[in-house]
């Protein structure tokens, strides 16, 4: 942060914001509200056309909340220097990431360009991914080549790979995580020393759920040998450093690798015997550490990053209920999906904070 | 002169729908229709029509721009005869570019094939150098080992450090040695029993094997020989590809040609798009034209149209000023002024056009601040030149040749010529010996020009239908008069002493309106931020007159600064003694021409910009881009 006035400016800001977030208890009612509340609610105008079918309806509504992070964004971004904008930015990129995944899986796949496009974020040009010029792309030959001459250089080699080799396709997403990672740790470390700490501390939380998902994955799902697994896998800033990647790559079996996590992960792991339990408990520990951040941190640019992590996290579960209500699932998975507890009675809603 | 722009009339022509396609053509054909995208009377016409002709038309054009890029076509082929595309014909034609850019992709993909042989003949190449130098014995490396995992290789240089630590966990250890800017040359070795483990993550990693070669050390003018065999014929294939595809190209000329004459006329339809609305049979498009136009547009309707329309033309409302698009007529001699307005934005509808307010006080402003008789004929003469010999940088000459003129007059004005203060006579002024001249009628032009500027801003108003704004708004008629009143006020102040009476009434009346106005618009608002934005909006408009009219002080500033510029200079050739004296001087001359010219360009474009346009300029206007053939019909 370059002046002081700024940095009054961002922490009057990101206090101001942070009563948009939800609270646990607010939380815990979503799954309570009745559908048209929680529309009028959130003004999710998109949800309610009827007509149009569930998967549009659910996109939309996607498109409108990363829309209003995207928005509250730009007016936290705007005070900042050049650094810390553009670590920003690299977080931000996450949703350009989904599109580029969704867009190089569905043309090697050979899904219809409708169908693709239907599952792309709609994102403002603040976000410079070449969607459209990538989704007229012919073949999958003519994709590769465009993303050859583009920023995505590197990833357009592990598609070719992809591609020509028949390789695994979550090999495609792990290099673009990497990509991505690896992009959120180096401009973490060109911010100025009184924000430095503090942020890459919340690099840190953020890249250490990615890797143990991917971790878990890799070895006990894809069964992958204990060098291909750490390869591509990412150095945390946070608590799975190297040392401690090359240590739990090496582990056979799921329970000593949850035993020989840090302390902190560990404890919130101790019985859970799932990847999707591990996700709902790397969740929740994420989620009170970023609260945390965004109550006490001295750095406002640390503060931002926490307040924008924890706003996509809260849009997340929006989508989960919503999704819910238009899929007609039953109420106890919705509470299982939000890593609730199933209550015994169902009580009346009480109040929401709005969207915006 | 200053006239508003061109004025413009809204457009509604009704007809059959089954007329629209020959009613883009005409439109394009007339080329003075702008589509009013605003889906006016989408109550009346709730249809868009031409979604399948949309979708058809763009992925055509995409191939096309595929095909010319590869294909290096020349400009777009005039159209012969103006026509309707029907939409089969369209499909037609974007089916057969699709099987035309397949091939042309599998060209592309070839081209690709041949780069990356290429990379890797240039890595065999760099590597030899290094596998010489290498202190082992090469003969070890090479062929299978019974327990022994090998791979010679290189790998991009940001995967080294991950895949070390990677093939650790599999026992194997890597040696690194240069091989060039983009890959790091590897040594891999380990245990034979971890091969499957290690495919995997070598693919991952990029590994790129480079055989050894058996003869390296006893005869490396062989493998020399074999490398340069190989680029040889790299280069030989590289030909034929080119050559095939050039003849492949050249087969289709004419089919592409036609095909590009056919998108061109098929354009117009796609680029009405919501502008053109239907209801069933009948059809609505709207748009503007200029209002002395409108005979030629109804002239070519009734040309190319033979069933029934009807053409229906209005004013432009006040409410819909920023959708009306604005025409400036082109001037002959500012035309690079206008570029440099329209940088900033587009006028609108209605506002008066700043073309030769900003020409003549840019000119006039960058006279004064780099006057010079021989640094100034040097602009003119190279924009002279540029005017005359490139035509197709006419405006960047004339511009330049303007600013030159003006720095040769003030050079006369000021006694100036390629810095030396003595030669020739000032007509007007030496700046070094009246600097208190030079600050004072810097202020005084300042005044004048932030009058004029909010004289304009006033009428702006007024032409929009703004009146309170032009009354009592940041620039209105009550903000002049507070200016004019603190102006005079202090002027008696420094004459007599005394602020005087009729001043200090205007300047209290002058600011108790404007308070006034700004509490009547902020009705909602509670008593306190009533009392404190009209409090701070009148010390701003206070401060904000003030700060814009000492900015003017930089061009006396500038005056002064070019020669002290022009001292510096002659104290360094006094220094260098007879053989360095001229040559300072010319390399001190064009040391001023190039940076001080620039820092004078940017300091005027800024005073026109803050001073000027922030003042009374909109500049929000909607660009007039009439939908036209995009190349011209032979006929």
């Amino acid at each position: 942060m370059a002046t002081f006035s700024g940095d009054i400016y961002l922490h009057t800001r990101v206090s101001m914001f942070a009563g948009r977030l939800l609270t646990n208890d607010q939380i815990e009612q979503l799954p309570k509200f009745k559908f048209d509340d929680l529309a009028k609610t959130y003004g999710l105008t998109a949800i309610q056309d009827n007509k149009a079918p569930v998967n549009l309806r659910l996109k939309a509504l996607e498109n409108s909340l990363i829309n209003i992070i995207l928005d509250e964004l730009v007016i936290l971004v705007r005070p900042m220097e050049t650094e810390a904008h553009e670590m920003i930015m690299q977080w931000a990129r996450k949703f350009e990431l989904f599109n580029l995944k969704a867009l190089i899986r569905g043309k090697l796949s050979g899904i219809p360009d409708a169908d693709i496009q239907a599952t792309l974020h709609d994102l403002p040009p603040l976000l410079g991914l070449p969607h459209q010029s990538l989704l007229r792309a012919e073949s999958v030959l003519e994709l590769l080549r465009q993303l050859e001459k583009s920023q995505y250089r590197s990833i357009a080699s592990k598609a070719r790979q992809s591609y020509e080799e028949h390789q695994e396709p979550f090999l495609l997403d792990a290099a673009i995580d990497q990509l991505y990672c690896t992009g959120l740790i180096e401009q973490a470390q060109k911010l100025a020393s009184a924000d430095r700490k503090e942020t890459t501390k919340i690099i840190g939380w953020y890249i250490d759920r990615i890797i143990l998902l991917w971790l878990l994955r890799y070895r006990f799902i894809y069964n992958l040998a204990p060098s291909d697994a750490y390869y591509h896998l990412v150095h945390s800033p946070g608590y799975l450093h190297k040392k401690q990647l090359l240590a739990l790559v090496e582990l056979e079996t799921w329970e000593e690798v949850i035993s020989a996590l840090p302390r902190k992960i560990h404890q919130e792991l101790v019985d859970v015997g799932s990847i999707a339990a591990v996700e709902q408990r790397i969740n929740a520990l994420n989620i009170r550490n970023l609260h945390s951040a965004v109550a006490k941190s001295s750095s406002a640019i640390a503060r931002v990053l926490a307040y924008l992590m924890l706003r996509d996290l809260d849009f997340k579960q929006l989508v989960t209920v919503v999704q819910g209500h238009l899929l007609n699932l039953d109420s106890n998975l919705v509470y299982q999906a939000l890593g609730l507890q199933i209550p015994a009675v169902d009580s009346a809603a009480t109040s929401l904070p709005t969207a915006a | 002169m200053f006239a508003p722009t061109i004025q413009m009339q809204h457009v509604l022509i009704q007809a059959l729908t089954e007329d629209l396609p020959k009613i883009s053509v005409a439109l394009a054909d007339v080329g003075i229709f702008d589509p009013d995208k605003r889906s006016v009377d989408a109550d009346k016409f709730p249809v868009v029509p031409g979604d399948k002709y949309k979708q058809l038309f763009n992925q055509a054009s995409s191939r096309m721009e595929k095909i010319a890029e590869i294909l290096n076509l020349e400009p777009l082929p005039m159209v012969k005869k103006v026509r309707v595309v029907e939409e089969s014909e369209l499909a037609r034609i974007n089916s057969w570019l699709g099987d035309i850019w397949a091939t042309a992709s599998s060209y592309e993909e070839q081209f690709r094939h041949l780069k990356d042989e290429e990379t890797l003949i240039n890595q065999r190449e760099d590597s030899l150098e290094n596998f010489a130098n290498l202190r082992v014995d090469l003969g070890l490396l090479q062929g299978d080992k019974k327990f022994l995992n090998l791979f010679i290789g290189t790998v991009p240089h940001n995967n080294v450090a991950q895949l070390q630590e990677a093939l650790g966990l599999a026992r194997h250890l890597l040696y690194t040695f240069s091989v060039n800017s983009n890959a790091t040359g590897v040594i891999i070795a380990g245990p034979r029993d971890a091969k499957g483990e290690l495919t995997s993550i070598l693919q991952a990693a990029e590994f790129r094997a480079l055989p050894v070669p058996p003869d390296l050390r006893s005869h490396p003018e062989n493998i020399r020989q074999e490398i340069s065999d190989q680029r040889a014929a790299l280069v030989l294939k590289r030909q034929k590809v080119n050559q095939q595809l050039q003849n492949w190209g050249n087969s289709l000329h004419k089919e592409l040609e036609d095909a590009q004459r056919s998108l061109v006329l098929a354009e117009p339809y796609v680029r009405l798009d919501v502008a053109m609305r239907s209801a069933g049979s009948l059809s609505a498009v709207t748009g503007w034209v200029p209002k002395k136009e409108l005979p030629k547009l109804e002239t070519t309707l009734n040309e190319q149209l033979t069933a029934p329309f009807i053409l229906t033309t209005r004013s432009p409302k006040h409410d819909e000023r920023t959708s009306v698009p604005t025409v400036m007529q082109r001037s002959k001699f500012f035309a690079a002024f206008q570029d440099l307005i329209c940088q900033y934005g587009v006028p609108r509808y209605g506002e008066i056009d700043p073309t030769p307010i900003f020409a003549l006080t840019f000119i006039l402003m960058f006279g004064v601040m780099f006057g010079d008789v021989g640094q100034g004929a040097i602009f003119a003469l190279l924009g002279g030149f540029i005017w005359w010999k490139k035509p197709k940088l006419k405006s960047i000459g004339q511009f330049i040749t303007y600013i030159g003129i003006s720095s040769v007059i003030f050079g006369f004005l000021f006694g100036s010529i390629f810095c030396f203060e003595t030669i020739i006579p000032h007509l007007w002024v030496s700046p070094m010996h009246s600097i208190d001249y030079m600050l004072m009628a810097a202020l005084v032009f300042g005044m004048v020009f932030v009058v004029v500027m909010s004289l304009i801003s006033i009428y702006n108003h007024i032409a929009m239908n703004e009146p309170l704004e032009a009354l009592f708004g940041h620039h209105g008629v009550a903000s002049l008069v507070f200016y004019l009143a603190a102006a005079a006020g202090l002027y008696s102040i420094a004459t007599t002493g005394e602020f005087g009476l009729i001043p200090t009434i205007l300047l209290i009346g002058s600011f108790t309106t404007i308070f006034a106005y700004s509490w009547y618009e902020m009705h909602d608002a509670g008593f306190d931020e009533k009392f404190l934005v009209g409090t701070i909006g009148g010390l701003e408009i206070a401060m904000g007159y003030v700060s814009n009219t000492l900015s003017f002080l930089r061009v006396a500033a500038f005056s002064l600064n070019h020669a002290a510029l022009a001292g510096a200079i002659f104290a360094i050739a006094d220094a260098t003694g007879s053989s360095g004296y001229w040559p300072s001087i010319i390399i001190g001359n064009i040391f001023i021409i190039v940076l001080e010219g620039g820092i004078v360009l940017i300091q005027t474009m800024r005073l026109e910009y803050y001073e000027g346009f922030s003042r009374y300029y909109f500049g929000d206007g909607k660009e007039y881009v009439p939908i036209k053939l995009r190349t011209a019909t032979e006929s």
